[in-house]
């Protein structure tokens, strides 16, 4: 997520989605598997977020694990990427 | 002559009070009592059909449909489908089971319980309770974790319906990727994208904050993709 062409990304998001119904196990135990397995990967040197929204067929064709990560350093940022996210979420997904 | 005649007539007014009040109170404990007896046959029944319903009549009318659509989408074994009724089987022979002992033990009771109103009106109303939430989006949910624990995890066809734990989590993106995406501008990150569309299997979208890049895992099936705004990551993501 870039806020103008010549500064770097102020956020990654990494969207993963799944046919519903086919992520195992409570939505909260897996975001903290991810949480965990990506802050490994990542060496605590970014922030990251990590939803897991669970649907059911027919309310919802995809289960979503979307990660965000962010350079580090600038909590405020984190925030404010955050809220605009949520406002510019789409309304449909693949 | 008066006197006694007078606290005669008293003594029986008196006695006449108190049968009259004997009577009256054993009836409205014999009511209070009825009224209790037939409160706890509602519940019990209520009970019984919220409990023999979901062990019964959800598994029939929720696992069966869906067990068929996985199994015809090519997600789930066939035998994913018998096994929906199998539950359903064994409540059958249990609760016949019960009632049969309970007309060979105490063939009276079980006729009047089973006759009688409140008990069949509990059980209606918490078999309606339990079909209720076939219209909850909430119930359906959790129904869908139940199916998914109980029948997904036995009988799926892939591995990505299988349970991702240990060393089947696949890795997202690696640190080394990040740390290049993180140094980008946007147009450098938007010719990356685009060289990426390139390959087979790549969607590209353009967007406000940067070009976003996806693609499709037939192996599990998932979509996936440093999904936007960024990310210059050459394979598809991994995540379970």
């Amino acid at each position: 997520m870039f806020r103008d062409d010549t500064h770097p990304p102020d956020a990654l998001i990494l969207g993963n989605y799944y046919p519903a119904g086919t992520l195992p196990g409570p939505a909260e135990d897996l975001k903290k598997k991810v949480e965990s397995q990506v802050g490994a990967e990542l060496e605590s040197s970014y922030s990251i977020s990590v939803v897991v929204t669970r649907n059911s067929p027919p309310d919802g064709a995809f289960d979503v694990v979307e990660v965000t990560i962010f350079p580090p350093g600038n909590a405020a940022l984190v925030d404010k990427m955050l809220r605009m996210l949520k406002e510019d979420a789409p309304k449909t997904r693949p | 002559m008066r006197r006694p005649l007078t606290a005669g007539v008293q003594a029986l007014e008196l006695i006449r009070d108190l049968c009259l009040y004997t009577l009256v109170s054993a009836e409205r404990r014999a009511n209070v009592r009825a009224n209790v007896i037939a409160a706890l046959l509602f519940l019990a029944g209520m009970t019984l059909g919220l409990f023999v319903g979901a062990q019964m009549l959800l598994p029939l009318l929720y696992g069966l449909p869906v067990a068929v659509a996985q199994v015809a989408r090519g997600n789930l074994r066939p035998m994913a489908v018998p096994m929906q009724l199998l539950t359903p089987a064994i409540w059958c022979v249990i609760l016949a089971s019960v009632v049969f002992l309970g007309k060979l033990i105490a063939p009276g009771s079980t006729t009047a319980l089973l006759k009688s109103g409140p008990f069949t009106a509990g059980w209606l109303v918490g078999a309606a309770l339990l079909l209720r939430g076939l219209f909850s989006a909430h119930t359906r949910a959790d129904m869908w974790d139940d199916f998914r624990t109980s029948t997904v995890a036995r009988f799926a066809t892939r591995p990505g319906h299988a349970e991702p734990q240990g060393k089947d989590m696949e890795r997202v993106i690696s640190k080394q990727e990040v740390d290049q995406i993180f140094a980008l501008t946007k147009s450098q990150w938007n010719e990356q994208v685009i060289s990426a569309r390139e390959q087979p299997g790549r969607i590209l979208q353009e967007g406000r904050y940067g070009n976003t890049v996806g693609s499709f895992d037939p192996k599990r099936p998932a979509w996936g993709g440093p999904s936007s705004q960024c990310s210059g990551t050459t394979h598809t993501p991994r995540m379970r």
